[in-house]
Parts: C-alpha cells; structure tokens; sequence
C-alpha cells in the first residue's frame, strides 16, 4: 500500500493545535506528561484532548504536553498520533501521565470503504486497495484518474491523448471481456454508480477523502451484474467533529510539454543531406530510369545506373526538380524551401509555372562529391519552426478553500474550488469552478439525516477542433503540422534575406500558402519570388488555433440526501436517494478566414443532459454473541440512466468571430464544417437489484461472508433473460490473533490470510436495446443541398440481425491473500493471486461477408486473468526527526483466451484466427477501424497477442528491406523458394508476399508504482513512481511517417539520418532511401495499416509522477498569524518519462498501441509551488 | 418506545415496499430507432398505403446500391468508401489513365493502384472493400426479398416492382463479384468456381459452398430475367425517371453479363431494347468541359457538361440528380476541383498512347487537353497550382452545378448507366459472329458520326485514322476505351475480358511504367471470407 500520511488524523491534530490556543477558561486539574514510541523517542506533535470535550493540546517538540484545564479527575485524556495507535487513560488522581504510544497498524485498523457501507480492514475477506488522499492531493491532476497510475496494485490507466479535464479509462487486473469497451472498471461515487464518461473530472480531487478499489468477488459481488472488472468507490469528504477546520490550499506553475518528443530530423542541413542521398541513391540505383522498384523488388546496386561522381553531381543539381525522371524535372517534395543563400550557385529554370523549379550548377547546396551541406551556404532560417511557437508554458492555477467540522449531533463539510489547467498547446483550456456540501445530523437516537450535494462547471477547450480527442491526420491538429509536415517549411513567410515577411499591417505574415516564402527555384515572370508549395494544409494554423472553437461548457450536479432510522434493537434502515446530473454544451465553430470551413464560416451546438437516478433502500441488522458477532445487509435499489442529446449545425456565417445565431443562415455544411448534421437522440437504461451480505466474525479471528444480488436490467429485451443472480462467498483468518502466534508477536504483528471465490456479472458489452433489431429510415430529396430539400422518396431498410438471446457475461472469480504486518509494525504489506475466469463472454463471432454482416454478437467465448498483486509499505525510519516510509507494488497478468466459436478459427491459421484494432471509447477513442488485423487469437493464447508483418533487415544485394515469409505450396509451385521446404520463413524483398507473424503479448509483465515519503522536522519530501515492464507499443506515427525515409516532403525521425543502407553503410539499421513515393521501401509499412514490427518498441516505462518538496511552519509564527498550520511546497507532475523510444507514451494503450493512430496530443508535464493554511 | 419502535419499523417496511417492485420499469424500448416490433406492427395492419412506405421503403433502397457510400473500414477520404471511388482505383489499374505527373505527391490517392502495387492479395486491404460492397448490394436486396415469397407477392403490382428490384440489386451484386474474383467467363473463368449463392437474408443459417462459375451466372441470368418479367407484369417500362431500375437499366445489366459470359444473341437483344428508347447521343457541346474563360482565368461550368449535368445527357439510363449524387467521382477526376483531382494533385491524364488514337475530327479528342492547362488558383484558399498537359477536361469543372460559388466546386450529378455503352456493347456482340461483323461497323458508325466534330464528315469504322487495319472487335475495343475512359473503371474490367494486359512501357507520359499480367486482375477471395466461412475455397 502506497499510504504516507494518513490526512484524516492530521486533521484532527490540527483541530487540536486550534483548542490549544483557547485553553484556560474551564482549568481545574493540571496534568502534564510525556509521550514516547515504544522505542522510547519522544514524539513531538501529539495531540492530547480531553474526551468529549474540545480541551486539548499537543506535545511540544520534546514530546511533553500539559493540560492545565482538565475538567476533574474523572476525565479521559486521549492521546493521538498518525501512524500510532489511539490510547485513552483516565486521569485519576496522576499529575504526571507518561505515555508510550504504540505504532498503528494502518494497514488492518483503518476503516475501508466497501459496497454499500464500511468495514475494519481487518476484518475484510475481499481483496480491497484503498488509496490515500494525501496521494491523490499531492499530485497536480484536473482528474483523479490521472492520479491513479500505479498507486495500488493491479490498476491501469489510459488515455489516448492529453488533453485535460478527461478522465483516463480504469482497468482493473486486466480485461475481462473480449473487447475493452466491456472491460471497464465500475466506478461508484459517495455510493452512486456512474455511467457518465467523464464523471471523476467533475470533481474536485482535493474534495476526495478516499478510493476503495474493489478487486475480487468478495469485494465486488455486491455490485451484482456490473461488478465483474472491479469496482473503484469514490468517497468526498465530510466533517469530524470537533471545531471548525478551515483549510486554503493554493497552488500556481506552468503546464509544460516535458521529455515525450519525437526525436525528428528538424535541422535544414540534416533534411537537405538526407533528400541528396535519396535523390542519389534514385538516380544510381533505380530501375527503369526512375526512382521507383518498379514492381519488381530489386534495384540496380548491382549494375548502377551511374557512377559515383555523375549521381553525386546529379543529385546536388537536381535537389530541388527531381520528381522521378531523370529528363523532366519540376518542384519536388522538397516544396523549393531554400533555408540557405549559396554564394554562386545558378539556378536554371525547369518544369512550368507553379510547379517550376530550378537545377543548380556554378555551386551546389549539398556538395556532389561528399554528400554534404556545402560550407559557404549561409542560413537563412531554421528549420521547424512549429513546435516553439505552438508549445507553450501555459499558466496553471489551483484553489481550495475548505471547511468542515462538527459536534456530537452533526457534522459538515464545504469546499469551494476553482481550477485553470491548460494544456502546452496553443489554444487548450480546461477550467473548473466548483461546491460541494456535506451534512450530517443525528437528529434523535433513532433519526440519523443527511446530504452530500456538489456542483462543478467545466470549461474545456480542445484545441482539436474537428474531432475532440485522437485528433488524427488534420488540419486543425497542431501535432500533425509540429510532427508531420516538411520542417523545412517556416511558420512565417520569409523575404529574400531569410527575414520574416510583414503583413501590411506590420505584423509577420504566416506562411499559409504556395509561394508565399520567397525561393530561388521556379523564378519566372509569373513567379518573380519563385515558387513554393503549400504548407501541410493551406491554413494559418495560428489564426485557425485563436480563432477556431471546441468548447464545452459543462454543469455537473450531484444530489444525494438520505435518512437512517434505527429500530427495534439493532435494526437500522437507510434510503438513499441520489440524482446526477451532467449537462454540457458543445459549441464548434470554424473561421471563415482560414482552415476547413475557410470561405463559408460554420456553427454547431451540441446540448446532451445525462441525468442518473439512484434509490437505495439498505436494511441493516447487527448483532453480538459473546464472542461471536454478525452482521447482515438486505437491500433494494433502482438505477436509471437517461440522457438527451441536441445537435444543431449550421453555416455561411456573415460576421467573422461572431458566433451568435443570428450570423448564420439555416444550412449546414457537411463538406467543409465537419460537425455533424442536426439531430437529436437519447438513451435510457434501468436497473432493479435486490441484495444482501452477511458477515459472521468470530473474536476478529475467523471471518466469514457471503453475498448475494439479483439484478435485472433493461439492456435485455425478454423479461426471460433479463434477471441474473450473482454471489460470493469469502473466509478470513487472522492467524495472528491464534495463541500459538503470540511468541511472534514482536516479528509478526499481524497476519491474515483470506480467500473468496464468486460468479459477478458483466453487461457492459451489451449495447442497450440489444434484443430489438433497429431499421434505419431516411428520405432521397428532390433537390438539395444539406439541410433543404423536399423528399422525392423513402427508404427504410432493415439493420444487422441481432442475437435476442444475448445475456450478460459471467465472471467466476478466484481470489486468495495474505495481508501482514511485520517487524514491529515497520513493514506491512499484502499479497494476491487470483483467477477470473470469465466463462460466457460477449464475442462478436466474426460472419463471413457473404452472410450479410460482418459479425453476430454471442455469449460464446471464455477469456481468463490470472495474476498476482503484491504491495508493501517499508517504514525505514521513525524517530523524533525523520520519518521515512516507502510504498511499492507491483502486478503481473495475463489475459488468455481459453474458448471461443470453433468456427472461426481458421485452418490456414492453425485454427486461430485475427483480431481487429480495440480502440477503447472510454479512454476516448483511437482508431477502431474495423477490419484491421492486430492480434492472432487461439485458444490459450494471449488475447493481445500482436500479429504483424515482421521486418528482417536489409537486403544486402539491393538495399530494399525483407520481409518474412513463410514458404507455402503454392510458392513452390510457382517456382518460388525452390531451395527452401515448405513452412520455412524465408525473407523476401517482395512485400506482397510478406506474412504476419506473432510478435508476443502487448500486455506488459509487470507493472506497479513506487513512493516514498521523507520528513525531516518540518521538510517533507514525496516521490510517486510508475512503472511497466514489458509488452509491447507499435507507434503508428513511425511507422506511417517517421520511419518513410523516402517521404522527404514529410518530416523524418532523426534516427533515419545517416543509418540509411549504402553499399558503403550496409549495417544500417535502414533500407536505402529512395527519393518519393516508394512507401514500401522505408521497411515498416507497405499501405494503410500494414505496419511491420519496425516501430514496435518495448511498451515499458518509468514515470516519475510526482516530486514534491514541502516544508511545514511550526513555532511562534504560527501562533502571530493565528493559524494551525501552513505548509509551502514545490511539485513537479510528470517530470520525467522513460520510454524505449523517443515519442512514444506507452499509457496511450494498454493492447499495443495500433488504434492510437499518429498524430498524437502527448500528456503534459507541470511544474508547481502551492501554500495551504489550515486555521 | 417500544410503540415508537414499532411505527418506525412499520414506516421502514413500508418505505422497502413503496421503493421496490420496479421491474416494470425495465420494459425499455429504444426511445429513437424504428424497431423490427413497429415494422411488423405495420405490417401486419393490413393498410396497404402503410405496407407500401414499408416495402417501398425498402425498395428505394435499392437503385441507392448503385450511388452507394461509407464503406466499412474505410475512411470518408479514402477511394475505398464509396463505389465510385471503387470504380476509380479500377481505372486507374489500367493503361489509359495516369496519376498525376510525378511520384511522390500522390501517396494517398490510389497510388497502390496506379503502380501497380499489389490490390488482389487475400489479406490486402485494398481487395476486402470490392468484396463487401457486392455483398452489401446482395444482402440489402435479400433482406426485402426475405419479406417478398411468391405468395406475398401474388398479383400485387406494386410488391412485384418491389421484388424485381430486389431481384435487379441482388444480380448486380454478383455480377460485381463475378467481374473482380474470377477469371473472366471467356478466358477460362468458365471452368472455375462462382460464388455461394444466398437467396435469403440470414446472419445464422448455414454456411454454403461457392458453386461453379456457369451456376453463378445461372443464378444471376434467372434473377434478372425474373425481374425483367416482374416488371413487365407489373407496368413498369422505360421510366423517364432516371433514379429508378426500369426495365432499361435491368436490361443493361442483362446485355453486360451476356457479353462477359459470350450469349452474344441475349446481349442484341437487350442492347436493342434500349436503343430504342434512347436513341440521341451526346452532342458535341454536351461533351466534357468547356473553357468560357480564358487560359489564365479558366471557367469552365458543369451545366453544359453532360458528364456532369445529366439534364445535358440524353444518355443516361441510371443515374442521380444534384444532392442526392455522390461527387467522390469528380473530387477525382476534376482536375479544378479541391479533390485529389484537382488541387491535391492526382490529376488524371490520359495516356498518349490513347490520345494519339483519337481521330483529329473526332470531338472527343477535345476531352483532354494536350497543352498543360498551366497554373490556376484554386479555391478555397487561392492556392496556385499546375496542371499539367493531357490532363482530362471530361469531367472538368471550375464551379458547381448551378453555382456561382467556386467553393461549391464539385457538385453536380452522377450518372452510372449511359448508352453509350449500350452502342459498343451491341457492336462487341455483333462483331463476334462473322454474320453481324457488318452490323458491328454500322453500330460502331453510328457512333462515331456522333463524336464527328460539327461540321466534319462524319467518321467511319473506314475513315478513323488508328482503326486501319483492325478487326472489328479491335475497333470495338478502341472505341470503347475512348468513350469510356474513366468511367466506372470499364477499362480494367474490359482489359480482363479481353485478355490485355497493362504495359505502360511505351508509354511516354506514364510516371509509373508498370505492367499487369490479365492473371493478376482476378482478386483474391478475402481472408475473411476463407477465415470465417470453412467452405469457402480460394481462387
């Protein structure tokens, strides 16, 4: 467990730093005393109340404390400290009471939240991680999903770009269904399941006091039909009692882009030395006069076209104007972007008008003897230009003010915040405003009311503007134009002497078009500034970035109340009632000045209203017998999910900027304002479950629980397989509490070993609505435009056949552990094997195309997690001074197919069968291009077994690359491979005869975190560490774009300069590069979404989360500024990633990165100092 | 207490009560799709004006197969997506059209295709979008004709017209199978497996077999001959309606299958049907763009366009109006347009090889431009690029249909049967029997006096300069390649027909001077079909 500091105390031993200062009034008995460990170290900071009232002070830094005002003889002192257990003593007639405070056991005392109440840990038969919210708080997160990486044992997290203010998809101990979009971790509020995509963003983290995460089916067999990949429970703080406690946490810094780059060849020198080498290797080694193979996989290494000295010379003047041929030339991928001025060279004019280019002579750019920049050339620019500009420090800001408190009657908590986080990138906002209220009353012995009510606005500006997340390859996507277009071309326009050209009104002129930077190739009367080529996209990135709008204005309103009435002896009944409501408008808009909608201007809003409604009514009984005690629940609760969806789109705006509706005229844009077409919508889900748990508890030694919930769901169609039952049963043994233990005691404290095994449920791969079959109506318009147009026709046609049979998935759920406590309580820690077998999982059988559709969805495969979980918590010193405790975890699983469909396994494939990209809708998105193969699945096989085509190096006779082939039948036939059997892979320079191979699991071996937490006097010092090992992440970005190292007019890895195959350099890494369009010759793909494994990189990691250097006023200060505490710090938030290779974020994906696509939106780093006072 | 006990513990029992039984509430219909429930409510009703939007509904679907987009898998800038875009990567598998004018700028756009890369290989995702789009246009027919047995149908016209076009869509389907995965019928596809012929719509039924190419074409050759009959029945003729499948358009079908199977007779008779009806070819102010501007500021318009306007076509038998239209065709063919054809770059050039054939007085020469049309500035965002020489104005266009907008560049109509095609269909017929070769020259003749420029002699199969010394079924073969070029990828198709195969090497304007053997133009039958159905065999 990665717990530090428990806050819940510090809490209180602040509240007591306040009594202390109103002592005096009530004094009647002096006692004073000191209080030591059990080593007998003083311990400073202990708080001393009086029982049952707010008397009580703290030890002073020599562990000594006085009470001059103790009511009577008959009180009891209570003595406090975090990571000690609590002690109480009568005061008697004693003066002097010294005490030796006995280090807690945080690990099995500490209340957890569990399903629908709490429980002592030490009682628990689940396997249950809680996460601290001194954790949590420490972090710089806009969502506490960014601040669950590695933290407890067995949890992942995933975001497919970083934008902030979205919630990262959970997964818990793996996917336990076949698709990740049915693997999600249930998510449960202050008791309230949430089906909200983006729920946790709209809270405030610091409102947060804890996070169970609910792991086996003891654990989660409450949860009935939804618990099956795991629960994480979310609780907001409420108050103590005692006087108010009022907290301001302040914290400013900046947003960063840290260490995640890709690593391109953005030097101009680098770029024209590569182009000259592909233009060269063209030239000499090409076949059939051109660059290109030709189709024929070889080239002319062998026979050169050229020698040495002519390809060299050719090369250097035709730089600019080789487009293929060696007798017709024009402007080539190069765009004519001259970045230097080359004293004497001439420039002669080739190809026609816009496309006119120039062939050097007199002097050469690129030396034709040696391939490199001649030394005379003068720079004009530098080359990419785009990432300083559009990459920014950007202002973060963050705000708390709290208060909570209370009395024997009631208790309250309100909280207050508001966050700015922008993204590093020009144009992101998220901000957040919000309030949260907590009330408690016990308003008569048997009347117990309450309400837990937050409210949060969100503002989120995607910088993005057509898709929101996983931009992808357009132009609004600033990261496409950094990290994908020719570096050579300038962010602005550029005169003559390489000096910034100046827009009439004197502010620089961006280079948003052909031949607006001025070349000395194609000059010609028409082009007496020679010509260009278009950037990327012909679009003022700046301009479409300020200009452009993605925004989400979001209101977010949690409501519960509830009462509790205790009854008859140890009866008590709790109703809940809770309503969440989530709603968000949308506002899109594109400039007519410039980008996609240039010319026309186009507006769309988009209202959605999600509101959720929870009843729960919870019967409780409990009840001791002697040394027996049970406990039983019995419940009912109604669940339902409606949401409401309006998109409205229109265009042809007027008044640029304007977004009013007056501004636009009644039709949309499809073409250009990519922003849907008008429509409405709205889903609707119920639940009705009934439930109980019982726990029997023998002198807190034997445990024993059991639960079970029947739930009915509306996913269903037919009331016959509607209901599902869903149980567990789970034992407990503290074996430390045996009297055969007690001779251990100083080495083992506590020990307890625990087992549960359970069937949970899963329906979140079955789409709502599942057993109806849908028809899709639409009209064909006489006369149209979008928007207009009176329909000449109707047609209806019939949707895909669907399996009215369908029922949830089953998950049978093993799980055992052991939880200890050791060595005086200095380690702790707790081990867990388990195994979910989940037995009749959602499977889209794939269907032949001749069956009329793609794939039938069935309850027909078993997919299997086994893993084991294992997390300590190390005190490495405690005495008076230094305090130093380190938290680690780690977990290893793997996901197994272990049934499916016969029938689709295919004998060509050894009766397996591919799998498709799984993009994952919740980390929002990624590709999920249907129909692209991934992974080889089988039965026993990992399920994200990666299955790709397999580069095998260079081919050392003509510099192509080779692909792995397996000989086959009709390879022979053909006279192909004759010298090999068949079955054999051989390697081949014919891509079309390349096959997919297995490239092992995309799961990696181990993941976990690491902390630790160091006070020293006042300093306080916190490290939180992720980590993964293993698995694997193919970055499309490389393999698409940077690996193409004939791609010149696009931008290039770094790594491909100078590790191109020559015959001079055949231990290079990569093929020869060839000037153009021969994609396949770069090795790592040969078409769309044919990627060989020359960009699968190792998907392991190390993050450094978290640095946080704090320091903690003590003293007179304190007492000058009538306040209990304040503490300053400096924190840095994602400070360092380590990764196999530049540019890539493994947490993008957890399957292997494919269906991240290219283009990414890289999470930011942060850098931050803050203050908070508590008074 | 106890009394006091006793309430609350009635109210808390109560409260249990009052809050639970919610089961009702769990009877969720889909709040915003038409469910199969409500169709068959419809349908059973017994109204007939509601049966009719039912059934009819389902029957407009089908001619939309033909005018078909968003192909699974495939992005919307992808040639993959629609049919049209389909039909493009097969014309560009040929000799007669060039991509662009030099390598490297036409990554995207079909670039695979144009070199010649490979597009037939099972697991190629560049082949599986021709194999789901025959199937969609199978499954969509047999999903109305799963509600239209005989019975139902009985003496109901209206269910009739709504069978044959089911029947129509259906053949069609395999039709487009059979033209890209199998060896063409007269170059020993005859010998060779068809496909499985599902005439029902039924994700679980059993898995079939592919049956034998001559069973295929039974199979389609009895659909349409059946939907033939089904619209005689039922009145439908010759609509003038152009959106509609008429007998025209089922007939055209007819004469295209019989050709490509060598049942020259049907193929006369079903193109002779339809000639009747559509007796006048395009003029020569109807043919392909039009410069009413100068060099320097070209402005061509699209509604004096034929091709592009077909109001301006008196030879269209299927085809769609402005709006309901797919544009991905002229996005790629326009070599003005903001598509791939136009400002991206991929312009589509006709080889010179082809260019050099075409008589000087036949107008269609005027369909390309040998000159570079040079630099023209492109809308939206007034980017100048070149275009350069044998660039086709066939499909060009500097504004939209009915537009003084540049921007709307692009729009206009589609058309996807002409006759045209009709006319060389004929000719190819007659001229496979020495008996009809005269019939064939006089067929031919009457095409070529209409692509005569105004005022010129009328050319003949004996005066066209490139036909001395050619067989009749070679002058066909010129003919149609002139008069189709670029559409609806005929050429690759045609070449497979006729055992030619691509070889660019003596072309001088081709970037990629590639070849193509007739043996690499049958696909492969995709992975997924060899993975998931474990009866189907490969090719």
């Amino acid at each position: 467990m990665l717990k530090i500091i428990t806050i819940k105390r510090k809490g209180s031993l602040f509240l007591l730093c306040n009594l202390f200062f109103s002592l005096g009034l009530y004094a009647q008995v002096q006692v004073s005393g000191k209080v030591t460990d059990a080593s007998g170290a003083t311990l400073p900071g202990v708080s001393v109340i009086v029982k049952e009232t707010t008397t009580g002070t703290v030890t002073n830094s020599d562990g000594v404390f006085t009470i001059p005002n103790v009511p009577s003889v008959n009180s009891t002192l209570v003595f406090s400290f975090i990571g000690y257990t609590t002690q109480e003593t009568v005061v008697g007639n004693r003066k002097i009471i010294d005490i030796k405070l006995a280090a807690a056991d945080n690990q099995l005392s500490e209340v957890v939240v569990i399903g629908y109440g709490t429980a002592k840990r030490s009682t628990l038969t689940g396997a249950v991680s809680q996460v601290d919210s001194k954790i949590i708080s420490v972090q710089a997160n806009s969502t506490v999903t960014r601040a669950l990486e590695g933290v407890v044992p067995g949890i992942q997290v995933a975001s497919i770009d970083g934008q902030p203010g979205l919630d990262m998809g959970i997964r818990l101990r793996g996917a336990g269904s076949t698709s990740q979009n049915s693997s999600n971790a249930l998510i449960v509020i202050d008791g309230v399941p949430t089906e909200y995509p983006n729920a946790l963003s709209s809270i405030n983290p610091k409102d947060i006091e804890s996070i169970s995460v609910l792991k086996d089916a003891a654990s989660t067999a409450v949860y009935g039909s939804r618990g099956a990949n795991g629960v994480l429970l979310v609780t907001t703080k409420k108050g103590t009692k005692g006087k108010p406690n009022i907290s301001v946490q302040t914290r400013a810094g900046f947003n960063y882009l840290g260490g995640l780059r890709f690593d391109l060849m953005d030097n101009a020198k680098d770029i024209y030395e590569h182009a000259w080498l592909a233009i060269y290797n063209s030239a000499r080694y090409g076949v059939n006069g051109g660059s290109s193979t030709d189709g024929k996989f070889t080239t002319n290494v062998a026979n050169p076209n050229m020698s040495h000295e002519a390809a060299g010379l050719f090369a250097s003047a035709h730089l600019f104007d080789y487009t293929g041929s060696k007798t017709n030339f024009a402007m080539n991928l190069l765009g004519n972007y001259m970045a230097y001025d080359v004293p004497g060279a001439v420039y002669t004019t080739t190809g026609s008008g816009a496309n006119a280019s120039a062939t050097m002579s007199g002097a050469y750019l690129i030396d034709p003897t040696t391939g490199k920049l001649n030394p005379n050339a003068r720079p004009l620019w530098e080359a990419g230009s785009y990432k300083d500009y559009f990459f920014e420090k950007m202002f973060r800001q963050e705000h708390t003010v709290s208060a909570s408190g209370g009395s024997d009657k009631m208790d309250y908590f309100v909280s207050v915040g508001m966050l700015e986080d922008p993204s590093y990138i020009r144009g992101s906002t998220f901000k957040r405003y919000n309030a949260r209220t907590n009330v408690n009353a016990q308003l008569t012995n048997w009347l117990k009311v309450g309400t837990n009510l937050g409210y949060s606005m969100r503002n989120t500006q995607s910088p993005a503007t057509r898709f929101g997340r996983n931009p992808g390859t357009v132009q609004q996507n600033a990261f496409r134009w950094v990290n994908g277009q020719n570096q050579l071309v300038p962010l602005f326009a550029r005169d003559l002497q390489g000096n910034i050209r100046k827009n009439p009104n004197g502010t620089d002129m961006v280079s948003d078009n052909a031949n607006d930077t001025y070349s000395p190739l194609g000059v010609q009367p028409n082009f007496p500034n020679g010509t260009t080529s278009q950037p990327l996209y012909a679009t003022n990135l700046i301009d479409l970035l300020d200009k452009d709008i993605d925004r989400r204005e979001s209101h977010d309103l949690n409501l519960k109340g509830y009462f509790t009435v205790n009854f008859l002896k140890n009866f008590s009944f709790t109703n809940n009632i809770s309503y969440d409501r989530f709603t968000e408008e949308r506002t899109r808009y594109g400039t007519p000045e410039t980008g996609a909608v240039v010319g026309i201007g186009a507006i769309g809003k988009y209202y959605t209203n999600t509101g959720v409604f929870n009843t729960q009514q919870l019967l409780n009984w409990g009840k001791e017998f002697g040394r027996h005690s049970v406990t039983a629940l019995a419940a009912h609760e109604f669940y339902q999910f409606k949401s409401d969806l309006v998109n409205f789109a229109s265009a042809y705006s007027l008044i640029n900027g304007f977004t009013g509706a007056g501004n636009f005229t009644s039709r949309y844009n499809t073409a250009g304002a990519p922003f849907g077409v008008p429509g409405y919508g709205g889903d609707i889900t119920t639940m009705d479950s009934y439930f109980g748990r019982a726990v029997y508890n023998y002198e807190d030694k034997y445990f024993v629980e059991g639960s079970l919930r029947r739930d009915g769901s509306s996913k269903f169609r037919f009331n016959e397989n509607r209901w599902g039952t869903f149980w567990s049963v789970g034992g407990g043994w503290r074996i430390s509490q045996e009297k055969f233990m007690q001779r251990f005691s100083d080495v083992i404290n506590e020990l307890k070993l625990r087992a549960s095994y359970g069937v949970i449920g899963n329906q979140s791969g079955i789409s709502n609505y599942s057993g109806y079959q849908t028809w899709s109506y639409g009209a064909v318009y006489t006369n149209s435009t979008a928007g207009t147009g009176v329909p000449a026709t109707y047609t209806l046609q019939q949707g895909a056949a669907v399996n009215d049979k369908l029922t949830w998935e089953n998950t049978h759920t093993f799980d055992a552990g052991i939880d200890f406590t050791l060595l005086n309580r200095r380690l702790s820690g707790t081990i867990d094997v388990y195994n979910k077998k989940t037995v009749n999982s959602v499977f889209a059988q794939p269907l032949a195309a001749s069956m009329g559709q793609a794939s039938l969805t069935l309850n027909n495969a078993e997919i299997v997690n086994r893993g084991v979980e294992i997390a300590l918590d190390i005190k490495l010193i405690q005495n008076k001074n230094i305090n130093w405790s380190i938290g680690l975890n780690g977990t290893h699983y793997r996901t197994i197919l272990t049934k499916f469909p016969k029938s689709v396994g295919s004998p060509s494939l050894g009766g397996n069968f591919t799998g498709f990209i799984d993009g994952w809708g919740i980390a929002n998105g990624g590709a999920n291009t249907a129909g692209q193969i991934m992974y080889l699945r089988g039965e026993n096989k990992d399920y994200y077994n990666l299955y790709l085509y397999k580069y095998a190096g260079v081919d050392q006779s003509t510099g192509l690359p080779l692909f792995h082939h397996t000989v086959t039948q009709q390879d022979q036939d053909a006279g192909r491979f004759t010298d090999s059997s068949v079955g054999d892979i051989v390697s081949t320079t014919n891509y079309t005869l390349a096959n997919r191979y297995e490239m092992g699991s995309a799961i990696p071996k181990i993941i976990g975190g690491f902390s630790t937490s160091f006070q020293y006097k006042g300093f306080d010092f916190t490290a939180i560490l992720a980590y993964q090992l293993g698995g694997k992440f193919l970055s499309v970005e490389y393999a698409n774009h940077l690996y193409r190292s004939g791609n010149i007019g696009n931008a290039l890895s770094k790594e491909v300069l100078g590790n191109t195959w020559t015959p001079e350099n055949r231990d290079a890494k990569f093929p020869m590069a060839f000037y153009g369009d021969t994609f396949y010759t770069g090795g790592s793909t040969f078409g769309p979404w044919q990627y060989t494994d020359q960009a699968l990189f190792s998907a392991s990691y190390l993050n450094i989360k978290n640095l946080t250097l704090g320091y903690t006023l003590s003293g007179a200060i304190l007492d000058k500024l009538n306040t209990k505490s304040i503490r300053v710090y400096a924190s840095g938030d994602n400070l360092t990633m380590l990764t196999a290779h530049s540019g890539i974020d493994p947490r993008m994906s957890l399957v292997g990165g494919m269906e991240v696509g290219a283009a990414v939106y890289l999470p930011m780093s942060t850098f931050s100092v803050g203050i908070n006072f508590n008074f | 207490m106890s009394i006091l006990n006793k309430w609350i513990t009635g109210l808390a029992v109560s409260g249990m009560l009052l809050f639970s039984g919610c089961a009702d509430k769990l009877e969720v219909e889909p709040p915003h799709s038409i469910t199969d429930k409500q169709i068959a409510e419809l349908l059973a009703s017994g109204d007939e004006a509601k049966i009719r939007i039912v059934m009819g509904g389902m029957a407009n679907a089908m001619p939309l197969l033909f005018n078909n987009a968003g192909a699974t898998g495939a992005g919307v800038a992808d040639m993959y997506y629609s049919s049209q875009g389909l039909d493009v990567n097969r014309s560009i598998e040929g000799n007669d059209i060039i991509l662009g004018d030099q390598e490297g700028l036409n990554v995207l756009f079909g670039s695979i295709e144009y070199q010649l890369g490979d597009f037939i290989g099972s697991a190629n995702a560049k082949n599986a979008n021709y194999w789901r789009y025959g199937w969609f246009c199978i499954t969509t027919a047999n999903q109305m004709l799963n509600y239209l047995p005989d019975e139902t149908v009985a003496s109901n016209n209206f269910l009739k017209e709504c069978k044959a076009r089911g029947l129509f869509a259906r053949a069609y389907g395999y039709n487009y199978l059979m033209e890209n995965y199998q060896d063409a019928f007269l170059q020993g596809g005859k010998d060779k497996l068809g496909l499985p012929l599902y005439d029902r719509f039924q994700p679980t039924q059993e898995n079939k077999p592919r049956s034998s190419a001559v069973e295929t074409y039974a199979f389609i050759k009895s659909d349409l001959n059946r939907a033939i009959a089904l619209f005689k029945e039922a009145g439908v003729g010759y609509t003038a309606d152009i959106t509609d499948i008429d007998l025209a358009v089922a007939n055209f079908l007819l004469a295209r299958v019989s050709i490509w199977t060598g049942d020259w007779a049907t193929a006369i008779s079903a193109c002779n049907e339809i000639l009747a009806k559509y007796p006048t070819l395009l003029s020569q102010v109807q043919y392909g763009g039009k410069n009413i501007g100068t060099a320097a500021a070209p402005e061509i318009r699209p509604e004096t366009n034929g091709f592009l306007n077909n109001a301006q076509n008196p030879e269209v038998i299927l085809g769609f109006p402005l709006g309901a239209a797919n544009t991905y065709f002229t996005a790629y063919m326009n070599p003005y347009g903001r598509g791939n054809g136009g400002l991206e770059r991929a312009y589509k050039r006709i080889d010179n090889r082809l260019y050099e054939k075409i008589a000087p007085n036949d107008f269609r020469k005027d369909a390309f431009s040998l000159a570079p049309l040079g630099n023209y500035t492109y809308p939206p965002n007034n980017t100048v690029a070149f275009i350069p020489s044998y660039t086709n104005l066939k499909f060009a266009a500097t504004h939209g249909l009915n537009s003084n907008n540049k921007i709307d560049v692009g729009a206009s109509t589609a058309f996807y049967m002409r006759s045209s095609e009709v006319l060389l269909m004929k000719a190819e017929a007659e001229a496979m029997s020495p008996a009809t070769e005269a019939a064939a020259k006089a067929t031919l003749d009457r095409l070529l006096a209409a692509r005569t420029k105004t005022g010129m002699t009328p050319l003949t199969t004996a005066t066209y300069p490139a036909m001395q010394g050619l067989t009749t079924l070679q002058m066909v073969q010129l003919q149609t390649r002139i008069e189709l070029w670029g559409e609806g990828g005929r050429e690759f198709y045609n070449n497979k027909r006729w055992n030619i195969p691509v070889d660019r090497a003596s072309s001088d304007n081709h970037v990629t001077k590639s070849s193509l053997p007739v043996a690499k133009m049958t696909l492969q039958i995709p992975e997924d079909e060899i993975l998931y159905n474990p009866l189907a065999v490969q090719n």
